[in-house]
């Protein structure tokens, strides 16, 4: 009796030293957002999941499978949290997929930030609206004529190109998706050439947008927090007829900005708006699908350049970019059979862009062919051709122009790849290659040789040997970009960034081998290691001062800076993952990769600067933890760290960081989503404008702001 | 960094600690049982030649995706007092006769050759390739939203000289053709 009594005493006084630490917590909830994330995913971890099932305790679920009447069969669900890349189980090359689950559960607001979920991926976001992704290296910011930087990662939506030829990479800060539409985003890491051509060097992306069946009715999502100030997507799929789906959605961002190196407001805020629509069609044996998309964004974005002959050379100064466009596509998918196919696709693809220094508009045709057959029962045969048409004007400034103004570019490309069964489903041997000719790099020819060994359907031993280029970038080839004034020189002289017409492809020679291996039926690790040579990468070389000829000004004189093919060097490196499907409730992620750099120049001209600051440019070691949790049925949450190394040519540190979000479903078609990023620190740095020591290749850059911890809450209706 | 260690730690034991309350059903499991069902809800012609009229065969040809799990809970069970004997069979050349066969993916580029190896067999085909239906197979399984469904071509099922039960009829997606052999 006594007993009880005090140990009643004993339980009021602990819940309310508990009670009194949460209202701690809640009350400096600001200060501690993931512990009060941690605490309501351990106290919703111990609540207990109800089995699909009854289990009776005697036999394992699977013999109970037998017991149930086939009518009920019907309806038992099976895990599949990561079917999306158990397809890929048995693919020769190191891919990884999201699904639209993985994406949406990923909280991130913008594809980049989905994209840091992917193993061996490297984002780092410059300011609040740039980032740079590549994989296996050669990251920074992607932007800058001379084009040294995240540009060996190729980019595709929905098929179309997104790798600006402008200067060899990928304006993040437009390609804007609603992301609950988007079906997967699919990764491969290494040479991607023998199919998609030039500039797949390191890696593809390729980002994959739902069929309009798939996202029939209304969809209202709005959201706001800290960052992202305010969103709103709206889509209404419908139908017309019996076999024709069809989407139309809009999608609004508003960013604020992050904080300079001293917490000052970095002035980086931007604004967004797209709209778009999305057809298929399914014909007899065949799926046609038109889509289409306008958008226009403003972007503020400090600088660090040569703006007008009045100087100061260079100008910190900040300035509203505005970039647009628009793109029409259309896809013939036909089936003959199961194993056969053709697809043909024709899009057009305008960019304009009004930034500080560039300003211009790009157009693009493309035509695509592909066929897909089987010849007898060994061989899969798959041949595409390929034309492009690049048409683009710039603005001639001081700071910048190209030579000429305006070119048309013309791209060329057919490809074959045979897929040959050696020994009857265990042992494939994959050899391709692509051929391309374009008026900047000339012809070009990109072959691939890889092997697959399936001993069963639990594991793959894969191996390939390819190769792949980076072409030269319209900028590398045809561009000047003023740079900076040199001090202490009677009259002012300039580096000039000065294109070249003799600089060739960079060129990669990738050796990869992979290993995957399920270890129970929802478990399973994937592992890839790879060498690669390069050959013919840019350097920049100072040649001898010369008069600027077209320049109003004869008074100026410039250090002309051009791209050379002097670089070679080496990148050797791993990625490992796992994912464990523990059970319906609970899934986990992992995964680690190492990337080691090494370059050295191929001529004699030393520079080791440039070196070292490549080198330095990517993290040696990234990892990530994923936890997926779903308490209750209508309950999600989703936790995640991820580490990401220190860059040291950019005088970046290491960060480990949070991201973290909660969904509760409040009805079938009212959801409502908490999301908190970067939780661990409220800023850091993921890129810098600094190199770690000044030369003359310092270029126009915009400049580095430090990420904030962010949270903000979505509301969805889905009717 | 002692925190986030203390995190990560708390994070798996959670996971691992709402282990133990669910359980796990695999895409195959399911399927097994599926196939145990055909089993069941389907009848041979009285007499195979040499055959054991004590043992229903399951075979599957090519590479399995059951992974032993079609042995662990199907082997040794009985139907109308006969044990079922699961066969895998690497390539068509081994093959002898099943009752029931599965055929893997991994053999859709060879289902002419197979459908006309087993033309006069009275063998039960189950696939889940495309077109496995069309080239000559009998049921097809089909996964919608992570559960198990399936479709049955009755003309195969009839050439193959198999009798389905109409409850099994009732539950298939897609019937193609009528049903002649009659009902036991």
């Amino acid at each position: 009796m006594i007993n009880r009594h005090r140990r009643h005493w004993l339980g009021i006084a602990v819940a309310r030293k508990l009670s009194n630490q949460l209202r701690h917590l809640l009350l400096h909830r600001e200060k501690y957002p993931l512990a009060l994330g941690v605490i309501f995913f351990v106290l919703a971890g111990h609540l207990h999941a109800t089995p699909v099932v009854p289990l009776n305790g005697k036999n394992p679920t699977s013999k109970i499978l037998l017991d149930i009447p086939i009518e009920k069969l019907l309806e038992v669900e099976f895990v599949t949290l990561f079917k999306k890349r158990e397809s890929l189980m048995e693919a020769p090359a190191a891919v990884y997929s999201l699904s639209n689950d993985d994406i949406v559960r990923s909280g991130a607001t913008r594809v980049p930030d989905a994209l840091r979920l992917i193993p061996g991926l490297q984002v780092a976001q410059h300011n609040a609206n740039s980032w740079a992704v590549t994989a296996r290296g050669f990251s920074g910011m992607a932007r800058g004529i001379s084009g040294q930087f995240a540009n060996k990662l190729l980019v595709l939506a929905d098929g179309r190109s997104v790798y600006t030829p402008l200067f060899s990479g990928v304006s993040w800060e437009t390609q804007d998706f609603m992301m609950e539409d988007l079906a997967r985003v699919e990764v491969i890491r290494g040479p991607g050439a023998t199919l998609w051509g030039s500039n797949a060097v390191n890696g593809i992306i390729n980002i994959v947008s739902k069929d309009a069946s798939a996202t029939q009715g209304t969809l209202i999502s709005a959201g706001g927090g800290t960052e992202q100030r305010a969103f709103t997507h709206i889509r209404h799929g419908g139908k017309f007829g019996i076999r024709t789906y069809y989407r139309v959605f809009a999608k609004y961002l508003k960013q604020d900005s992050f904080i300079d190196e001293n917490g000052l407001d970095a002035s980086d805020d931007s604004e967004m708006a797209r709209g778009g629509f999305r057809v298929d069609s399914y014909l007899t044996n065949a799926h046609l699908t038109v889509q289409g998309e306008i958008y226009g964004g403003e972007f503020n974005r400090g600088y660090r350049a040569v703006r007008s002959d009045s100087g100061p050379f260079p100008e910190e100064f900040t300035y509203r970019d505005k970039m647009s466009g628009g793109h029409l596509r259309t896809k013939l998918h036909r089936d003959f059979s199961s194993t056969s196919a053709l697809d043909l696709q024709v899009y057009f693809d305008r960019v304009s862009t009004d930034e500080a220094v560039v300003s211009g508009r790009i157009n693009t045709f493309d035509v695509d062919l592909n066929h897909r057959f089987p010849v007898g029962e060994r061989h899969e045969v798959i041949w595409g051709t390929g034309y492009r048409l690049i048409s683009d004007r710039f603005d001639s400034t001081f700071a910048f122009y190209l030579n000429p103004a305006r070119r048309n570019v013309t791209l060329l490309s057919a490809f074959a790849q045979d897929a040959i069964e050696l020994l009857p489903y265990t042992l494939t041997l994959t050899v391709g290659s692509k051929f391309e000719h374009s008026d900047l790099s000339g012809f070009v020819v990109q072959p691939s040789a890889r092997i697959r060994w399936t001993p069963n359907t639990d594991q793959t031993l894969w191996a390939a040997v390819s190769r792949a280029v980076r072409t030269p970038s319209r900028g590398e080839h045809d561009g000047r970009i003023i740079q900076k004034s040199i001090e202490g020189l009677p009259t002012t002289t300039f580096t000039v960034f000065q294109g070249d017409e003799d600089f060739r492809s960079e060129n990669v020679i990738s050796t990869e081998i992979g290993y995957r291996r399920r270890l129970v039926p929802q478990a399973m690790f994937d592992m890839t290691f790879f060498y690669n040579r390069y050959t013919d990468l840019q350097a920049q070389l100072t040649t001898i001062p010369i008069e600027l000829p077209t320049l109003p000004n004869t008074a100026f004189r410039a250090l002309p800076v051009k791209p050379t093919n002097d670089i070679k060097g080496k990148t050797f490196g791993f990625e490992l993952s796992a994912d464990w499907q523990i059970n319906q409730r609970i899934g986990l992620s992992t995964s680690y990769s190492y990337l080691q750099i090494d370059l050295e120049n191929q001529r004699l001209i030393d520079d080791t600067f440039q070196l070292k600051s490549t080198e330095g440019l990517s993290p040696e070691h990234q990892a990530l933890l994923a936890v997926k949790y779903n308490p209750a049925t209508n309950l999600e949450s989703d936790l995640r760290f991820r580490y990401v190394g220190s860059l040291p040519s950019q005088d970046v540190s290491d960060y480990i960081t949070a991201d973290f979000r909660i969904a509760l479903n409040i009805t079938n078609t009212l959801k409502l989503a908490l999301v908190g990023q970067n939780l661990l620190q409220s800023e850091h740095f993921e890129s810098s404008q600094t190199l770690t020591s000044d030369n003359a290749s310092t270029v126009t850059r915009r400049v580095a702001s430090q990420v904030q911890r962010s949270i903000f809450s979505q509301v969805t209706w889905n009717f | 960094m002692k925190r986030i260690f203390f995190l990560l730690i708390l994070t798996l034991s959670t996971a691992v600690s709402a282990q133990s309350g669910a359980s796990v059903i695999t895409e195959y499991e399911i399927k097994a049982a599926f196939l145990y069902n055909f089993a069941k809800f389907v009848d041979w012609p009285e007499e195979i030649a040499g055959t054991d009229s004590g043992k229903i065969y399951i075979g599957v040809l090519g590479q399995s995706p059951f992974g032993g799990v079609l042995e662990k809970i199907v082997q040794d069970r009985r139907i109308d007092g006969r044990t079922i004997v699961i066969k895998e069979f690497k390539r068509l050349q081994e093959l002898d006769f099943c009752h029931i066969l599965y055929i893997s993916n991994s053999e859709s580029r060879r289902l002419r050759r197979i459908f006309g190896q087993l033309s006069k067999e009275n063998t039960l085909t189950v696939g889940e390739s495309n077109d496995f239906l069309t080239k000559g197979g009998v049921i097809r399984l089909v996964n919608k939203r992570n559960k198990v469904r399936f479709e049955i071509d009755l003309e195969a099922a009839n050439k193959a000289q198999l009798t389905i039960s109409s409850r099994l009829l009732k539950l298939a997606e897609n019937l193609k053709g009528t049903h002649t052999n009659g009902r036991k």
